[in-house]
């Protein structure tokens, strides 16, 4: 048996049956630069692993997951769909006032929650002045992330721009209760408009995790009504990064 | 039609970060592949009784994989035709340190190959396939296989040896 490269590969890799290996492993002893050949190959080997091991500890995007279970996909994949759902269901076609009255209501009882149950711990809100102002995590996330990125504890859905041209993006904190909400650039900080307090784990029962782009109906409608022109693609959002969402 | 049972669906869902790597590897882009994932996902489970039992289930969804990304988003992919090396710190933290520049350079080296070698390097050195795994996921002969391989591997080795610190 010649032997070349390919079989050396074959060898390192395991591949050969009882009889090649023994003629190898001969060759081997016999010629170190066969056997540095050999080594060279496993190297590569465990270079490739290691330079690829990262991914196997990213986050999987909820769409994904969603996917593989079966589970419906994510409410809201584009603004011309929600607009429509919202115009075709009544209940839904709120106008803005409306919103605000009943969001302020959602906001207050979440951030009471936050605030009392585990206030030194949460830094994703500060209040300032009667507004909610994201922070910590939440504002790194909005200024930072491109949608639906993946990330541990935040998930940006949605960015677009209001009628007044100023960027507003939805996100959705994953964990033990699911917060959903929208945010809008002001000045240099995020103000919040709405938050929305999802199912506990708890309540959605063993082995459901929040769909991380999720954008509630609520959250949707409200998009619907703000928005102007079409949810940002990747392109936009970079370059709408790039200039500080101004 | 039958629906896929809930422990097929299990198995896919914990193959995910795999099929993930493995698109990355293919696209070169991080929502190309997740678009990759997701239509190979959906298709996996519209024909999961095509699936032979006891035979491996990631080899078959890798090959579902490698076809979605040739059927449907290649054409549309967001990496242009030539490919930019990542960047510093793209994907590992900085600051930069040797170990990092290696395992970059080592990325970069796979990215750089020929699309067919890239896909064959992928599976058998990184996802851990034989050869003949390999074979069937990508429905090409066992032979096919192991020159895309040692041309791949000539190639990394040749760059890898100029590029890593000794």
């Amino acid at each position: 048996m010649k032997i070349d490269e390919e079989i050396l590969m074959a060898y390192a890799d395991g591949e050969l049956d009882t009889a090649a290996r023994t003629t190898v492993e001969a060759a081997l002893l016999e010629d170190p630069a066969l056997a540095a050949r050999v080594a060279a190959h496993r190297t590569l080997r465990e270079q490739m692993r290691s330079a690829f091991a990262s991914e196997l500890d990213e986050p999987v995007p909820s769409q994904l997951l969603a996917a593989a279970r079966g589970e419906p996909k994510i409410t809201v994949a584009r603004l011309d769909d929600a607009r429509k759902r919202v115009h075709a269901d009544p209940r839904t076609n709120w106008s803005w006032p409306q919103w605000s009255a009943m969001a302020a209501s959602v906001v207050f009882g979440v951030v009471i929650g936050q605030f009392t149950l585990r206030a030194p711990a949460d830094d994703f809100y500060s209040s300032e002045s009667g507004a909610i102002v994201a922070a910590g995590q939440l504002d790194h996330a909005l200024t930072a992330a491109l949608a639906n990125d993946g990330s541990d504890h935040v998930n940006i859905g949605i960015s677009f721009r209001d009628r007044a041209g100023v960027y507003c993006r939805s996100f959705a904190r994953l964990g033990e209760v699911s917060v959903t909400g929208l945010a809008c650039r002001d000045g240099n900080t995020w103000r919040v408009d709405i938050l929305e307090r999802g199912a506990t784990q708890a309540e959605m029962g063993p082995g459901f995790r929040t769909a991380g782009s999720m954008v509630s109906p609520a959250v949707a409608a409200v998009i619907a009504a703000r928005a102007e022109g079409d949810m940002l693609d990747r392109d936009a959002e970079l370059a709408a990064r790039e200039r500080g969402w101004q | 039609m039958s629906s896929p049972s809930t422990q097929m669906r299990d198995e896919v869902v914990a193959l995910l970060p795999r099929l993930r790597r493995f698109a990355r590897t293919l696209t070169r882009d991080r929502s190309d592949a997740d678009d990759v994932v997701q239509i190979a996902v959906e298709r996996a489970l519209v024909r999961h009784d095509q699936w032979r039992p006891g035979s491996r289930l990631d080899s078959w969804l890798f090959g579902i994989v490698r076809n979605a990304w040739i059927d449907e988003v290649r054409a549309r992919s967001r990496r242009s035709a030539v490919f930019a090396p990542e960047e510093a710190g793209e994907h590992i933290g900085n600051p930069a340190t040797d170990e990092d520049f290696d395992m970059r350079a080592i990325r970069n080296a796979l990215f750089e190959l020929p699309e067919e070698q890239r896909c064959v390097v992928s599976l058998v050195l990184i996802e851990g396939l034989s050869y003949q795994e390999a074979a069937d996921a990508l429905e090409i002969p066992i032979g096919t296989v192991t020159s895309r391989l040692a041309r791949g591997r000539a190639t990394l080795q040749t760059q890898l040896a100029q590029e890593l610190a000794p």
